[in-house]
């Protein structure tokens, strides 16, 4: 179902399958515009992430979605119902807040039981839902144990089996790691998608963790400055970056400004020519590290001499920053111990032009 | 070597005057308590003896007496009523913003720069004009506006720390927003509304410089009274019943600090 | 978010409002507008009558014996105010910077007269400065004096219970500022080789003047209109505007003359303190721009 493309699941799927909906949804605070235009649709159980640098309006986006912050304009659906002036408290969410928010002078269980309450279920129901969630988190032990004697990661679970014990048609995740330590976090995030696989819940995701979002998501929505750049599934995003904000900010790369001539070749403002079959115009070249390789001849692409001018050692691989023809490029590549290039160095190098993609150059 | 010579005078220094003035701040309520249990007749120093006489004959004094359940009556009321308006007016300052919010932090807090005795004149005037000044309101209204700021003050305090945060994720939880203040908010800052009713109430209780404009012969509270009895005569009657008045703002100040930490308290 | 959510969902905030600002406009700004309008009526007793006379100011203002009053009455005030700040800073700040256990014995000590009653301070006073107090009867005994000494009924007394009256203001205010300087500024200072004084006197001085001003401007409000003190500790000698504000009107019922007083006391003692704090905010405003550069 994922890979099919665009046009054929629009076919497929009609209105009525999206459980969020957001329509050109705006905030301004005073002169200041938080979030512009965005609009996004997900349908029941996609995991839908937004990523982007802070204060690039991906919070405000998911807290117009909980309710938290009115939009200005725009609006925003749950079960295509119009929410967009709904108290949160009437909303289908449940949201995982960044530093979990669980109520400290309640137990785990009767944070759990807290929703459940509110929605009206009977005692033994919501005593079974309970242990129920508990369990799916895997820490039924700790249901008399109050949030201050929980380590950062039982928080994490309990406040995500808090928020999926209501049975919410949109779960709302915002930066749920960023309070854990780097293990902790990989290890949690593997947890999490496991849940919501098994809960099948549709989930909208607040990160600037690039990794979290390639992982998680089925769709990223990669914003900046209150703007959408781009909006794919991961592959998309990464492979096929629209803008070159989204270029830089997934993945390393090296973007080249020049032109694509008549005959198809681009040529950089400091003369590195690719040869290629690019449309002709001014345009920015994406160089991902894996797009350049060692090598003594040009028999996957171009063939250029390089200059090393940084080299730094990340363990598994060393990354390389070159200098061709005046362009800096940077590359990747494990070398045998004790062999590691020094600036200065000169190497032999092959562009794979066939993955490289040209933006036309309109914007920054 | 100078300098160090200015590291050690400085600390010297420092904890000299520190001492002078722990000692300062002590000494009087120390010297009450030790002078009540007199058994002389005299408020002479070192006292003589050890009785309880003074507090058996404080309590078989009337105007004592009387005066110690009018403070109680009217500090109790005073710290219900300054709670209620208080809280009102301070969670509103805490979550909304409006026009004038700036004036009305002032206003709340005004009474601290007026001077007693401009309030309290300014009372006894208003009430004489509202032919009021032979009841028990110009107290409990005086003491109100006396206390109002230190309650405001003090939930202030507690909901600005107390994170709202919470608050949002009881309404994700489906809580509408009466059941988010009975559930959360009003448990989580309970401390903080306890220790500023007692704050009203210890402003009400000791307060004797605008108390003094307000109080009629049938309606006198225990520091007017005090003073009254200084005033003209003193013996160590009063050294036992300013004692009482030591251990019960002693036991108050040892409750808010248990209830919001020592640190806090002001 | 202009409200908060939750708010926004209850009730109008003016609703909120309306007892706090009813009970203060009714009976702090109505009572002390009403005391203005007495103290510009003419005569000498109770409040009968209308008409406008600027009697009671002008006679105020002609009589020496008042000047003076006022004068000496604002010198106490400064006095025990910049007594305070010396006193009370190295307390606050000593406070500010212990650990909590420490902490806390000495801050119950230093709130003590805060939620006392002042007529149990000062009757605490009277047993120490009395004819037959403890410090007579400590130097007799020790062979200083030979004789009693009079010790009440002195302006030196009445400024040291009135400093011991209104420290804790000072202290808690220097406390409450410097817990908000980072210890680490300090360290950082004596890693730039600046001894404890230069680290105090361009460090922690420097920040800590907001809450110095606050202590300062309390203390000094407090110790101009205070009345009970000098009537009790300095008796019929010691004037200060406080104590003759409440003769005027307790015994001699004389309303225009003592709500004019009150009122020479509330403005000058506002104007005073203002001034204070436009001279320190303009300082503080040339340093920053100092700092600027």
């Amino acid at each position: 179902m994922r890979a099919l493309s665009k046009e054929h699941e629009s076919a497929m799927h009609r209105a009525e399958d999206y459980v969020v909906e957001l329509r050109s949804v705006s905030k301004q605070y005073g002169e200041t515009v938080a979030v512009a235009n965005v609009s996004l649709s997900a349908r029941r159980g996609e995991l839908v992430c937004f990523l982007g640098p802070s204060g690039c309006g991906k919070t405000t986006t998911l807290r117009m979605v909980a309710g938290f912050v009115e939009p200005t304009s725009g609006m925003v659906s749950i079960n295509n119902i119009d929410m967009t002036h709904q108290p949160p408290y009437r909303r289908d969410t449940g949201m995982v807040f960044q530093s979990y928010a669980l109520f400290p002078h309640m137990t785990v269980a009767e944070n759990i039981a807290f929703g459940l309450e509110n929605l009206k279920w009977p005692r033994h129901k919501r005593e079974q839902r309970v242990e129920e969630m508990l369990r799916l988190v895997e820490l039924p032990h700790l249901a008399q144990r109050l949030p201050g004697q929980l380590s950062g990661g039982q928080q994490q679970r309990i406040a995500l089996a808090r928020a999926l014990a209501m049975r919410p048609a949109v779960l709302l995740l915002d930066e749920p790691f960023s309070n854990l330590d780097a293990q902790l976090r990989i290890r949690m995030r593997e947890e999490l998608r496991e849940v919501i696989r098994s809960v099948d819940v549709t989930t909208l995701f607040v990160t600037h963790d690039q990794e979290e979002a390639l992982t998680m998501s089925d769709r990223i929505v990669v914003m900046n400055a209150g703007q959408v750049e781009q909006l794919g599934t991961p592959g998309e995003i990464y492979e096929a970056p629209a803008t070159s904000f989204v270029a830089q900010f997934i993945g390393w790369c090296s973007l080249l400004r020049g032109t694509v001539g008549p005959d198809g070749a681009f040529t950089s403002t400091a003369g590195l020519r690719l040869v290629g079959n690019w449309s002709a115009g001014p345009g920015t070249a994406v160089i991902r590290p894996e797009q350049i390789k060692l090598s003594t001849d040009g028999a996957a692409g171009v063939y250029l001499q390089a200059r090393v001018l940084q080299s730094n050692y990340y363990g598994g691989a060393t990354r390389i920053v070159l200098d061709v023809n005046g362009e800096q490029l940077t590359m990747q590549e494990r070398f045998p111990f004790g062999r590691h290039p020094k600036p200065g160095d000169l190497l032999g190098v092959t562009i794979n032009t066939n993955e490289i993609r040209i933006l036309p150059t309109n914007d920054s | 070597m100078r300098s160090d010579f200015i590291d050690d005078a400085m600390a010297a220094s420092g904890a000299l005057i520190r001492a002078i003035v722990y000692t300062m701040l002590a000494l009087p309520a120390v010297l009450v308590i030790a002078l009540s249990f007199t058994s002389g007749d005299t408020m002479n120093f070192p006292p003589t003896g050890f009785s309880l006489r003074w507090y058996q004959k404080a309590w078989e004094n009337e105007l004592f007496v009387t005066a110690l359940w009018t403070s109680t009556y009217v500090a109790v009321l005073v710290a219900i009523i300054a709670l209620v308006i208080g809280f009102a007016g301070a969670f509103a300052m805490n979550r909304c913003s409006f026009a004038g919010k700036t004036f009305l932090q002032g206003l709340a807090f005004s009474p601290l720069i007026v001077p007693a005795v401009v309030l309290g004149i300014g009372l006894l005037q208003l009430f004489v004009w509202l032919g009021l000044t032979q009841t028990i309101y110009p107290l409990i209204i005086g003491h109100l506006v006396l206390a109002v700021p230190y309650v405001v003050r003090t939930i202030l305090a507690s909901l600005s720390l107390h994170d709202q945060l919470l608050e949002q994720a009881a309404m994700n939880l489906r809580a509408p927003p009466l059941q988010v203040i009975r559930r959360i908010t009003l448990p989580l800052i309970l401390p903080g509304l306890l220790s500023a009713a007692i704050f009203a109430f210890v402003t009400s209780f000791g307060n004797v410089t605008v108390s003094m404009f307000l109080t009629y012969g049938g309606n006198v509270t225990l520091p007017v009274q005090i003073f009254a009895y200084v005033d003209t005569s003193y013996d160590p009657l009063v050294a036992a019943v300013s004692s009482i008045m030591i251990i019960v703002t002693l036991i108050v100040i040892l409750t808010i600090e248990r209830l919001i930490g020592a640190e806090r308290l002001a | 978010m202009k409200h908060s959510v939750l708010s926004r969902r209850i009730v109008n905030p003016a609703l909120l409002l309306a007892p706090m600002v009813l009970l203060l406009a009714g009976f702090l700004v109505v009572p002390v507008l009403g005391l203005l309008r007495s103290s510009f009526l003419p005569g000498s007793h109770l409040l009968e009558g209308g008409g406008f006379s600027l009697q009671q100011y002008i006679r105020f203002f002609s009589d020496s014996y008042y000047s003076s009053v006022l004068l000496e009455t604002f010198i106490d005030g400064f006095a025990v105010s910049l007594i305070c700040l010396l006193v009370g800073f190295p307390v606050g700040y000593s406070l500010a910077r212990l650990p909590p256990l420490e902490r806390r014995w000495r801050t119950i000590i230093a709130i003590m007269p805060l939620t006392l009653s002042l007529v149990v301070i000062v009757f605490g006073w009277l047993i120490v400065l009395g004819r037959n107090g403890v410090v007579n009867s400590l130097f007799i005994s020790l062979g200083i004096f030979s004789s009693p000494k009079q010790f009440l009924f002195t302006r030196p007394a009445v400024l040291l219970v009135l400093v011991q009256q209104f420290v804790p203001f000072m202290i808690l205010s220097v406390m409450s500022v410097v817990t908000q300087i980072h210890p680490v500024l300090e360290q950082a200072a004596a890693n730039l080789r600046a001894n404890r004084f230069t680290t105090f006197r361009r460090i922690i001085i420097p920040l800590a003047v907001p809450g110095i001003l606050v202590g300062f401007n309390l203390v000094f409000v407090l110790s101009i209109s205070a009345f009970v003190t000098p009537r009790l500790v300095g008796g019929a000698r010691i004037a200060m505007l406080g104590s003759l504000i409440y003769e005027r009107i307790m015994s001699e019922l004389n309303w225009p003359s003592g709500a004019a007083m009150a009122f020479v006391l509330f403005v000058s003692g506002f104007g005073f303190t203002a001034a204070i704090n436009a001279l320190i905010a303009s300082r503080l405003i040339a340093g920053g721009k100092r700092y600027a550069v």
